[in-house]
């Protein structure tokens, strides 16, 4: 899920990266102190999490963890996926320097759809939370794919579909699973940022 | 105290720079008449049916060979000449890598004589590769945590100065 340098347009790259700093920026007026913690925590935990990986069908994919930034920032998610994937692409070059904007817009995507499901309060929770882990893949798999689509670059869509579908399901079990044993342990992490938005 | 807190995020961000690593690796066997290019994963994983790339010395946009890795990530081609050859490798998935391959005169001369040339890695920075992936996974974390660290500790003074103005007031 990671574009790497020199696939998409240089100057479409640079303008995502100018739209994600400006977003941090006014994000980043408007964080607590006392949740920046949090964010730095869950900052670390997407990090390491492109380490998990699954070699399906002749490639490599990792785990995101976008749906749980989603519930636990809500839009203060947009930061931690950002400096989560900077690292990556400095560290692990997994990614690219320039396409880091590109990347965290399609992924912050992701974590926004799962803020807006886990917000839906009639549906039941365990669905909410798959629903949210599954489409916090989907959404950015489908930005990546139309994005690769307009570039004229990348395997069949529905090759990178079927490839995506399979991490949607990992993803939404992972989230189910990560939201109950928040429920278990009685953790005021699932409330605090939903009961001040 | 300003210019304290400016030096330290310099230095954090400037730091993962030193350990460039790589996730799609492109590793080449040199075994005159055959160049055999070897792409796979930073977790060893085979980058299989790859889209392979071949340019030739001074051929940026003309590709000398194209064509696809087999099932274990493995790609042959024969030079004609020496010089600097490039291999592109891309899995379409949105994973590329580049990597220069230096062929030498005395890799035709092995050729001739049925000798096999030792094994030569295309990449500049290989030596990076050696760095454990859970060693550059805990600088990672730590670099994150001392961000959040020093973030946090800006916030948290501008709220302490706040409040003590307010209660100066």
């Amino acid at each position: 899920m990671h574009i790497a340098d020199g696939i998409i347009a240089a100057e479409i790259a640079a303008a995502a990266d100018v739209v994600s700093v400006g977003t941090i920026y006014f994000l980043g007026k408007r964080i607590k102190a006392a949740d920046i913690p949090k964010l730095g925590m869950m900052a670390a935990a997407l990090f390491v999490a492109s380490l998990i990986h699954f070699p399906i069908a002749g490639t490599s994919i990792h785990l995101g963890l976008f749906g749980i930034a989603g519930i636990i920032l809500g839009i203060n998610a947009f930061p931690a996926i950002f400096s989560a994937l900077l690292f990556q692409a400095l560290i692990f070059q997994h990614g690219g320097i320039l396409s880091v904007g590109l990347n965290s817009l399609n992924m912050g995507a992701g974590a926004l759809s799962a803020w807006m499901i886990w917000r839906m309060k009639a549906v039941p929770e365990p669905l909410r939370a798959f629903a949210a882990g599954a489409m916090a893949i989907l959404i950015p798999a489908l930005l990546m794919v139309v994005e690769f689509q307009l570039s004229g670059y990348g395997r069949r869509i529905f090759f990178i579909f079927y490839i995506y579908a399979l991490v949607a399901v990992i993803e939404g079990a992972l989230t189910l699973v990560v939201i109950n044993f928040f429920r278990l342990v009685k953790s005021p992490i699932l409330e605090a940022y939903n009961e001040k938005h | 105290m300003k210019n304290i807190r400016i030096i330290s995020i310099i230095f954090f961000l400037s730091a993962p720079l030193i350990t460039f690593c790589h996730e799609l690796q492109v590793v080449v066997d040199l075994r005159p008449p055959f160049v055999v290019v070897h792409s796979q994963y930073g977790d060893n994983e085979f980058c299989s049916y790859a889209d392979v790339s071949i340019f030739g010395p001074e051929s940026d946009s003309t590709e000398f060979q194209i064509g696809n890795a087999d099932v274990n990530g493995n790609f042959s081609f024969l030079p004609d000449r020496p010089g600097m050859w490039t291999v592109k490798v891309d899995d379409g998935m949105g994973h590329v890598k580049k990597a220069g391959i230096e062929v030498m005169e005395s890799f035709f001369s092995d050729q001739e004589m049925g000798i096999n040339s030792s094994a030569v890695s295309a990449d500049a920075d290989r030596s990076a590769e050696k760095i454990p992936v859970y060693l550059k996974a805990v600088f990672g974390l730590s670099l994150i945590f001392g961000i959040t660290g020093i973030l946090y500790w800006i916030k948290a003074s501008r709220v302490i100065k706040n409040r003590e103005r307010s209660i100066e007031a």
